[in-house]
């Protein structure tokens, strides 16, 4: 899998947000999205999806034009996202989103072995498999959502601000889970406000800055920047 | 005793029949939180093909059915002329362009068929049937059978199928939807012409039952309809089904009661009663959220 970006100018009526940014993300990537609010994080991964038309640039995913693609005809080509605020079908059952998750999928038995694979993983998912999914806990439905997500077998996931709203307790859980996903070998772009614990899950992190990639290196080397340590974790 | 009874029976009939033209409502309600005003109208010019079906004499159940099927392709076509451009808008815009299609639809009509009040050919035989000392008509069992049979069916292609789930979460949440995957274009496009289908269905019974189609019965069971819809708790399957059995019923109590004169001020009556008392309907629920 290649998702290649090039020169993408983005935005939202006369505000341009990504402007003229291009990165290349690879088969097992696991990517952090980093930039104060208004960077472009949740914006990439719009345009990535579909969500936002891009004024220009392109968009290939091994080597197709994917630029002017509908979100929904993305899903069965690998590329899924978990959107902001889990977006959990709130009255179907925790089945039925997982099921949901699946739908652009027709194989019926690596449907089934998915969802008890998720229980496997999930045990509270698999103790409210029945109850309706917007009367679980934020973390619980965070959980689902990525779960969801990974039903259609994504070959690149976007995650954006898994962390909203949920309790220091639960932010560690959903990102644990999103760390275990590493052997996988799906790529993962995050956006997260919570740069010290995105670092912990991904490898590579690619800083945004006026619209555009002002850096990317490992986590690790970031880790060990001086100006990014003072402008994002405080010293 | 036996005479109310009798009654009752005309009050599902004709019931069943506003349940199924203000599904047609729900449906799209339950989606978009639109009102589909030209809902009425779909239905009218549907009644009138099948008068026109049957006039060039077509066997009666296909000309039924077709008619049903023109119903549908009608309300695919009025989603995508005047609801699909400004689904996105404030939410008066797409009411109005409803309503310009409702009026389109209706001129149109009145092009083609005139204005005045046409007789419908009674396709159900009428005869008394008893049971346990009470007179029946044939007509009203008919009516409520079908309208059940079609009422469950739909329930079943929208609770039980893949399809229904789809639709289902596109009405809980459109960009969620979209993310995995779902054709929500389509969807959408398919719930409009399930509400076309079966409004036509209600709107060749209510033709039958009060044997006249005409212009202005768009209006007419779009009152009634939106009645019965809101009455149930609007956006609600079961309360749209409901809503019309119980609307029904009522009218027929205000008939034998005060005088048939007073049989379309029900309608009435309930939406100004359902406004005040209870907005969301006997059925409308909510579900909370934990955080």
């Amino acid at each position: 899998m290649t998702l290649e970006i090039e020169n993408l100018r983005a935005g939202y009526g006369d505000r341009v947000i990504l402007d003229g940014l291009s990165m290349r993300i690879d088969t097992g990537d696991r990517i952090s999205l980093i930039g104060h609010n208004g960077a472009g994080k949740s914006t990439i991964i719009k345009a990535i999806t579909g969500q936002i038309r891009p004024r220009s640039g392109a968009i290939r995913f091994d080597g197709q034009p994917i630029t002017r693609m509908d979100t929904a005809d993305l899903v069965p080509l690998g590329i899924v996202q978990v959107p902001p605020g889990r977006r959990v079908f709130p009255r179907l059952s925790v089945e039925q989103n997982l099921r949901m998750g699946a739908y652009t999928r027709k194989d019926r038995t690596g449907i089934a072995a998915d969802i008890a694979a998720t229980y496997d993983r999930f045990p509270v998912l698999a103790r409210k498999r029945a109850h309706a999914a917007g009367t679980m806990s934020g973390g619980e439905q965070q959980m689902l959502a990525i779960a969801r997500a990974l039903m259609s077998r994504p070959r690149l996931l976007l995650v954006d601000e898994p962390s909203l709203g949920l309790s220091p307790l639960m932010v560690e859980q959903v990102f644990e889970f999103l760390g275990g996903l590493k052997d996988s070998g799906v790529s993962i772009v995050l956006a997260e406000q919570n740069v010290r614990m995105a670092l912990k899950v991904t490898d590579r992190a690619v800083v945004l800055s006026q619209g555009a990639v002002r850096s990317d290196m490992s986590a690790a080397a970031l880790l060990q920047d001086a100006e990014f340590r003072r402008t994002y974790l405080g010293g | 005793m036996v005479y109310y009874l009798e009654q009752l029976s005309n009050g599902l009939a004709i019931g069943s029949i506003y349940a199924l033209i203000a599904l047609g409502y729900s449906l799209v309600y339950s989606i978009l939180n639109l009102i589909n005003f030209a809902h009425g109208y779909v239905i009218m010019v549907g009644a009138f093909v099948a008068l026109q079906l049957l006039a060039l004499g077509v066997h009666p159940a296909l000309a039924v059915l077709l008619a049903c099927c023109s119903g549908a392709l009608i309300a695919m076509l009025v989603e995508r002329i005047a609801y699909r451009p400004v689904r996105h808008a404030n939410r008066v815009i797409p009411m109005i362009s409803a309503l310009g299609a409702g009026l389109v639809l209706s001129a149109a009509a009145q092009l083609i068929w005139g204005p005045e009040v046409r007789s419908f050919p009674q396709l159900i035989p009428r005869f008394p049937v008893e049971i346990g000392g009470i007179n029946l008509s044939s007509q009203s069992l008919v009516i409520l059978a079908i309208s059940v049979v079609l009422v469950v069916a739909s329930s079943w292609f929208l609770h039980r199928t893949r399809f229904g789930l789809a639709a289902q979460c596109v009405r809980q949440d459109m960009v969620a939807a979209q993310l995995m995957g779902i054709p929500v274009n389509t969807v959408i496009v398919a719930i409009y012409a399930l509400g076309g289908f079966l409004g036509v269905a209600g709107s060749i019974l209510f033709a039958m039952y009060f044997n006249a189609v005409f212009i202005q019965m768009g209006l007419l069971a779009t009152t009634k309809a939106w009645a019965a819809a809101m009455l149930g708790g609007i956006g609600s399957f079961q309360g749209a089904f409901w809503g019309g059995i119980l609307l029904g019923l009522a009218e027929t109590l205000a008939v034998i009661t005060v005088g048939s004169a007073y049989r379309d001020g029900v309608s009435m009556a309930i939406i100004v009663g359902v406004l005040l008392l209870r907005p969301a309907g006997l059925f409308g629920t909510t579900i909370k959220e934990r955080s």
